[in-house]
């Protein structure tokens, strides 16, 4: 989750009032979106796009934790058919000690198709979609443009 | 990995103590004597699944039940508890409103208020007739325990419109005659109700229990009479707002449901859609959801082996009946202690400084589902099989030897052979609840906190609650059915 690392880090812990109602926030973030979903009416030029960046940042993060819940689910049959077998292998008398050897290969099979399901996923190098260059310093607009610029020279 | 990993690193210590906490009575259910499940597979086998059905689907409703792009503007945050109009309203002496009541024409309201009155006062006669307690106990542990829930929370507040006391309002009223002679104590909150739900589930069960004897009955008579007393002294409105438990219990199953009646006609939404507003007020609110959830669980840990066990081995050493107050007190403490230590992680998790009071009562309504899973799994084999017990019951309410229903068979038994398929309907109906939970808590949380984020790391603490309920109530459901009927 390195998208979330990215999401909190360079905005530590610390008491951030709402400028409108008060309300304590400990992350510039969660302020962001304070303001823009409650106060979305009497936000400053800064504010407005502060809530959009952070709402970007926060679709990367979605986008990050989507991939990693499917690669699991992908494995997760993979994983309770191997342990189920195990198990069936005890409860028939079998020598469970058998049963553990083919497990490196169950891992690493599994880690091979987490890894493809995850990286088939993974967001395109160049132009980003929607989820990629957050804190770039550009408003989202002139993002925006660079992306049309860049597919479609 | 900074921040799930640590929000990861606080819950996963909670899963493991409480599941060493359970693996200890089961373990001493192992080696105590030979288990005997319902389940072909091993039971832990079963509770692990069912643990990691819960946790999957929070991942999977985490990562993909959330809007790309959020409202801009949702407008100014929901505010709790009931809104002005409608608190002016219960300050003036008004009767508590259930949202999920269906409507219904005004004859066939008529027809359900005169059937409550009546089946309320057959239950009375009964207290009066020596050696008939198989009435009341048919009627208040089948009737109103077992089976009026399922109905209700399919398809609203159906109680509301039949309550013997809700009827007698008018009545009562008129005898009293001006305002009520004294104030509600505001600062009990809905604190009274939680203690009389308590001393209701544990009546309960006992009363379920004594076989012929009208106690039972004398129980609803002594209930009527403190209910009726308490409405004359403290005003209607007030005391079935803060203090009548059973009315209360009623509206909180109702908002479960997924049918109700409108004017328009009926309608069907997502379960547990009218959960946020039941519009809790305060940590009375927040106990008596729990101890509606320690209610659908109570008679069966007492009916299971460990809790037989552990009454047997408090006997002697306590005065009869405390064994069950013991372990009522024990396990609420035990719920609501878990219930609340989750809240302040979910706290921590989600960095907020929303105080724990709003979190609370956001999160607790989202155990309705689980208890309505559990409350389904335990009682909807039940019921079928033992409804003609209820006819049978009516069919001779003077304990005169009338038998007008003697064609029916006494029992309707499933057939044991459907077991193993009944034992596995039960776990999906419990896990069916888990993962509308899951759901509900996600939405209710999304609504709580202006980030997804923020909302997703705070679900996290109560999702392990909820596994840890989940893996009671598999135990408890492998460990047996629910009682029998005296």
């Amino acid at each position: 989750m390195k998208a979330l690392d990215r999401l909190f880090a360079d905005d530590p812990r610390q008491e951030r009032p709402c400028p409108y109602c008060g309300t304590v926030f400990l992350r510039r973030h969660y302020l962001a979106m304070h303001l823009g979903k409650r106060h979305a009416v009497s936000l400053s030029q800064a504010e407005a796009e502060a809530y959009h960046a952070a709402l970007d940042a926060e679709e990367t993060v979605f986008v990050d934790l989507r991939r990693h819940v499917k690669a699991s689910l992908v494995v997760l049959p993979l994983i309770l058919f191997y342990f189920w077998a195990l198990v069936a292998l005890a409860q028939a008398g079998g020598n469970v000690a058998f049963g553990f050897m083919p497990l490196p290969g169950v891992v690493g099979f599994a880690a091979l198709v987490y890894y493809m399901v995850w990286s088939r996923d993974a967001a395109p190098k160049v132009g980003g979609g929607p989820t990629a260059m957050v804190d770039d310093g550009r408003p989202a607009d002139a993002r925006e443009e660079t992306v049309v610029r860049r597919r479609d020279p | 990995m900074a921040g799930p990993d640590r929000a990861l690193r606080r819950v996963v210590p909670l899963v493991v103590a409480a599941a060493l906490a359970l693996a200890m009575p089961v373990a001493a259910h192992a080696f105590g004597g030979a288990v005997e499940t319902r389940f072909s597979v091993p039971p832990w086998m079963v509770w692990g699944a069912g643990g990691l059905v819960v946790a999957v689907s929070f991942a999977v409703v985490g990562a993909f039940l959330t809007r790309a792009r959020p409202d801009g503007a949702l407008g100014p945050a929901r505010a709790e508890g009931p809104d002005a109009a409608e608190q002016a309203r219960l300050a003036a002496g008004g009767l508590p409103q259930s949202p999920s009541t269906p409507h219904v024409a005004p004859g066939t309201r008529r027809i359900l208020k005169a059937t409550g009155l009546v089946l309320w006062g057959l239950v009375l006669v009964a207290a009066l007739v020596p050696g008939h307690g198989i009435l009341a106990d048919t009627l208040v542990w089948l009737g109103l325990w077992a089976a009026l829930p399922i109905v209700v929370y399919l398809v609203g507040d159906v109680w509301a419109l039949m309550d013997p006391f809700r009827t007698l309002v008018p009545w009562v009223e008129r005898a009293r005659g001006g305002r009520a002679p004294y104030p509600y104590p505001s600062r009990l909150g809905t604190w009274p109700s939680v203690l009389l739900l308590l001393v209701l589930i544990g009546l309960e069960v006992a009363g379920r229990l004594g076989d012929g004897t009208t106690a039972m009955a004398g129980l609803v008579a002594l209930y009527s009479l403190f209910t009726l007393t308490g409405m004359l002294l403290f005003g209607s409105g007030p005391w079935l707002d803060h203090v009548e438990p059973v009315g209360r219990v009623f509206r909180w199953w109702g908002a479960f449901a997924p049918f109700g009646r409108t004017p328009e006609g009926w309608r069907a939404r997502m379960p547990g859609h009218g959960l946020p507003r039941l519009h809790l007020r305060g940590w009375g609110d927040v106990a008596f959801t729990v101890a509606i959830l320690l209610g659908v669980n109570y008679d069966a840990f007492l009916d299971s082996g460990p809790g037989a066990r552990a009454l047997a081995g408090m006997q002697g050493h306590v005065p009869d009946g405390a064994g069950l107050v013991i372990v009522l007190v024990v396990a609420f403490a035990l719920f609501l202690g878990a219930f609340v230590l989750a809240v302040h992680r979910m706290r921590r998790a989600a960095e907020t400084t929303q105080p724990p009071r709003g979190l609370a009562m956001t999160a607790v309504v989202t155990l309705v589902p689980i208890a309505v899973g559990y409350h389904l799994a335990h009682n909807l084999f039940f019921v079928y099989e033992n409804a003609p017990r209820v006819l049978h019951a009516l069919g001779d309410p003077f304990a005169l030897g009338w038998a007008p229903f003697s064609f029916l068979p006494a029992t309707l038994p499933l057939p044991a052979a459907a077991a193993t398929t009944l034992g596995a309907m039960q776990i999906v109906l419990i896990l069916i609840g888990h993962v509308l939970a899951v759901v509900v808590a996600h939405q209710a949380m999304e609504t709580r906190f202006p980030s997804r984020v923020q909302a997703l790391r705070g679900e996290t603490p109560l999702t392990a609650v909820m596994v840890v309920y989940t893996l009671v109530g598999l135990w408890l459901v492998s460990l047996g059915p629910s009682g029998v009927v005296g």
